[in-house]
């Protein structure tokens, strides 16, 4: 029963992203789990909207056709990425093997920069948009915070961007709110989703707040010491955020302010 | 184009062994298509770089020096 409640609540607060509806505003990773079973029992308790998977080489010794039976066990949707990619060619490239292999026009764009710090290299992710948009993608590129870049994405026609909020594995929360929140304020009708960097669901929940759409994050969950345990206090970190964002903030002062009424206060000299 | 390139031989001389690359390792070619080499519809492959859909495969013939690139699905984050 209260589950039923829970969803209808949600669902009148639906996240829409290139048309498409979701229950829920949090998106996780499937990699560095300690084994595959935990990884779904995560997955499952997260609640996801969204999942992302990647390709690597076949040689590689993955075992990509046991990965993919085994979390299609989930009932997720899935966002391939584009992880490994240094320019707009290759991840064009990548975007399009992801596309048959995982059968979703989704892609989690990924233009790394520098190795130390996963940077995304906004110019090739830039024409990388571009060209995927033409090819009917639904193009979710990891950016930074960056007015500019975002400018240009909406400018393609891209409905979801999906700025850091720190470097990739840092978990070191928001690093620039206020660039955030600008983001926010600048461009109210894109879908803004926190990707990497989110550290704890504190994190989760104040980028929420800020009015972000969306979060996705991976290392936070899976490498908790109780990544199940983790994946919930993420969803509900996420829901807590958007409720936050939607009830409106009351705001902060510099001075004190009492909260319970002045007048009427017991030995106060005055009447 | 002058005399000279026109006179070069087309292919790679006879006597070398045909090699292609697959996910970055060098090896004779053995098979004649895409499709002979990755017969694994759970796979998606590129072939110097461009994406080639699983229905193209078997209409791609492999040449020497050629890179292919074979991925399968996996985590990711």
């Amino acid at each position: 029963m209260t589950e039923e409640i829970a969803l209808t609540v949600e669902n009148s607060d639906p996240l829409l992203l290139y048309g498409e509806a979701f229950n829920s505003r949090l998106a996780i990773g499937s990699a560095l789990y300690a084994s595959p079973e935990l990884m779904l029992n995560s997955v499952r308790a997260s609640k996801a909207a969204l999942v992302t998977v990647s390709l690597r080489r076949e040689n590689a010794n993955h075992g990509g056709g046991d990965f993919f039976r085994f979390i299609q066990q989930a009932k997720v949707k899935f966002l391939p990425n584009t992880a490994g990619c240094h320019s707009a060619k290759e991840a064009v490239t990548v975007a399009q093997m992801g596309r048959e292999i995982f059968n979703t026009e989704r892609v989690k764009l990924e233009v790394i920069s520098r190795s130390g710090w996963l940077n995304p290299d906004v110019h090739e992710t830039v024409e990388a948009t571009r060209i995927l948009l033409s090819e009917g993608f639904k193009v979710y590129p990891y950016v930074t915070e960056d007015l500019s870049v975002c400018e240009k994405l909406a400018k393609y026609g891209c409905e979801v961007v999906m700025p850091w909020a720190a470097p990739i594995g840092t978990g070191k929360g928001m690093l620039n709110p206020f660039a955030m929140k600008a983001l926010r304020e600048a461009f109210p009708h894109l879908a803004l989703i926190a990707d990497a960097g989110i550290g704890a669901p504190s994190h989760a929940a104040h980028v929420m707040e800020l009015g972000f759409d969306g979060v996705l994050l991976n290392t936070a969950i899976a490498k908790a010491r109780d990544p199940e345990k983790m994946a919930t206090a993420f969803k509900d970190a996420v829901i807590a955020g958007r409720n936050a964002y939607l009830a409106g903030s009351a705001g902060e002062s510099d001075l004190a302010a009492p909260s319970t009424p002045e007048f009427g206060a017991p030995f106060s000299p005055f009447a | 184009m002058n005399a000279l390139a026109q006179s070069r031989p087309a292919e790679t001389p006879v006597a070398e062994p045909v090699r292609i690359i697959v996910n970055g390792v060098k090896q004779p070619l053995l098979v004649k298509t895409l499709e002979d080499l990755c017969p694994d519809p759970g796979a998606a492959t590129a072939l110097n770089g461009a994406f080639i859909p699983r229905g193209r495969r078997a209409s791609v013939r492999l040449q020497a020096g050629d890179n292919v690139e074979i991925l399968v699905p996996v985590q990711g984050g």
